[in-house]
């Protein structure tokens, strides 16, 4: 048996690829080892804008029966146990002069097996074939090339070009000598429950927030994110610190624990009780989690694509839309390969040179210095008293009744004053690395907010 | 409304067909006993025996496949590979 493409594996990343080689025109043929498309794929799923702008064909999933458009996003920030109280709620929609499009859609909510449900589906009808419930044991070769896969079934299925989008711990990567495995500080386990909620409370709790993705963030605990279906919602979380396989193990912290904080915070208790919410799923799945892109993935007759490439961007770990990107980008080179008929390793680089110059790329850029960002936010107390009083100056601060409204404005404009030479410091310092996007001066942005952050707000 | 997730919840609230052949296994050679995996794993399949990681019997029917214990090994000494075709972890929402 003879295909130009085999790829293994049919979550996002896959199904693309597949779709993308059919198209062209190549026989293809993607082998996935779940029973059913989305068996072994799990993440409630908010997908940005940029998809429906860099894949047309995936509006359609705007209109599935379960999905549900967010057109803002709302930020919670809550004290850390036991008072669990909220010190920050803002639901944010993007200025008309920042993000235009953003006003008509933030987040497209959807289940995972539904996305990647109507991703095979595409694949299918550009032509490209499905073998399910069977898992590629094994790589097969001919003069020292990748040049298909073996199956658990004892099948040879022999192909020009092996596309392998097969996850976190992908056994393609390992089989064709790539790597042994990813190192634990570069995985988060993330911890997951779905709960189903009648879809009238489930509108009637998203139309009186004008929202339905929210993220829900406990200064030293972690951050959760929520995205709201029609008939349910799925609470994530975890990425960051106790997700980080490396931070667990080295803390002795179980995630679990720690993810089923946010269900004691009476804010959630009352929102799961008004939408009469019920668990019924709950999962761990591993993510990648790094900050530069490794040269390890394409060797002769074979490309790594999605999770399976690290993909995942650096800053929110997020890699669904990285994974399409990376699955189109391999099925093309993979045409051209084969109309020049070398699928040499120096012929595949250009996968890896055209990944770079991608918007994968672009995400990579300033890659180690937004994933420690990130990272400050979430453990840094110090950092949301700042976003807090920020927020609490001027109008808010002044109307916090405690005094005269104009001994209060006084004091709103003077804390705001004091704090200025500093955010001026800063802004200044970030917006010019930021403008040179080399990763120095960001490092050097991030070193000194953790010094002068703790002098903020204190007076 | 309690959300909880004990050992009991978590089994049944994920869909694992149980696998028909091994496919994670410990190097006890390579093991230092170090606990690694006992922290990893949120089905509770791993202890810590003599000195050495102890993978369940039962992992075939409540492992999750998110590979926890094998990321976190830090001297390799565990093996995983995937549950043969249709078996293992199948979830329903995703």
């Amino acid at each position: 048996m003879k295909y130009d493409v085999v790829v293994v594996g049919a979550g996002p990343g896959g199904c693309v690829a597949a779709k993308t080689a059919a198209e062209k025109g190549l026989k293809t043929l993607v082998i996935e080892r779940g029973s059913e498309i989305g068996d072994k794929i799990y993440s409630g799923c908010g997908l940005f804008p940029k998809m429906f702008r860099d894949f047309p064909f995936t509006k359609e999933v705007m209109n599935l029966p379960r999905t549900r458009i967010s057109r803002t996003f709302s930020f919670r920030v809550l004290e850390p146990p036991p008072s669990y109280k909220t010190v920050l709620n803002v639901v944010v929609s993007p200025s008309k002069r920042l993000y235009e499009e953003g006003r008509e859609l933030m987040t497209c909510n959807v289940y995972m097996k539904e996305l990647v449900g109507f991703l095979a589906d595409s694949a299918k009808k550009a032509g490209a074939e499905f073998r399910m419930a069977t898992l590629v044991t094994d790589l097969l070769r001919k003069d020292g090339r990748i040049a298909g896969v073996r199956t658990d079934k004892g099948e040879e299925i022999w192909s020009d070009i092996v596309i392998a989008a097969d996850g976190v711990l992908s056994l393609v990567a390992r089989k064709a000598g790539l790597r042994a495995k990813w190192k634990p500080e570069e995985v988060v386990n993330i911890c997951s429950i779905t709960f189903s909620a009648p879809q009238e409370k489930m509108d009637e709790f998203t139309e009186e927030h004008e929202c339905s993705t929210f993220l829900w963030v406990i200064p030293t605990i972690g951050g959760w994110y929520q995205v709201c279906f029609k008939d349910g919602f799925h609470i994530g979380g975890l990425g960051y610190p106790t997700g980080l396989i490396s931070k667990r193990v080295e803390m002795r912290r179980r995630l679990v624990t720690d993810y089923l904080k946010i269900f004691e915070a009476p804010a959630v208790k009352r929102m799961l009780r008004r939408l009469e919410a019920k668990p019924v799923e709950w999962s761990m799945h591993p993510l990648t989690w790094r900050d530069e892109i490794s040269p390890n993935i394409f060797t002769d007759g074979l490309m790594l694509v999605g999770d399976a490439a690290g993909f995942a961007e650096p800053f929110l770990a997020s890699g669904v839309y990285e994974a399409m990107y990376s699955g189109k980008l391999a099925a093309e080179v993979a045409a051209e390969a084969i109309e020049k008929g070398d699928t040499s390793k120096n012929f595949l680089r250009r996968y890896y040179d055209r990944v770079l110059a991608s918007p994968i790329g672009k995400e990579f850029e300033l890659g180690r210095e937004l994933r420690t960002l990130f990272g400050l936010f979430f453990t840094d107390e110090k950092f949301f008293d700042l976003i807090t009083d920020l927020l609490n100056f001027g109008w808010v601060g002044m109307s916090n009744a405690a005094y005269p409204y104009i001994d209060s404005l006084r004091k709103a404009v003077q804390a705001l004053l004091d704090n200025i030479p500093v955010l001026t410091l800063v802004l200044r310092l970030l917006s010019s690395a930021l403008i040179a996007s080399t990763s120095e001066p960001l490092s050097n942005v991030v070193r000194m907010m953790k010094a002068v952050v703790p002098l903020l707000g204190g007076k | 409304m309690e959300i909880t997730l004990t050992l009991e919840d978590r089994r049944r609230l994920v869909r694992i067909v149980e696998s028909t052949k091994d496919w994670l296994r410990v190097n006890i050679e390579k093991c230092t006993g170090c606990g690694n995996c006992v922290i990893a794993c949120e089905m509770n399949l791993w202890s810590i025996k003599e000195g050495k990681a102890r993978l369940s019997q039962d992992y075939r029917k409540w492992c999750m496949e998110c590979g926890g214990c094998y990321i976190s090994c830090p001297v390799d000494a565990i093996e995983f590979d995937f549950p043969p075709g249709g078996e293992g972890v199948a979830f329903r929402y995703g």
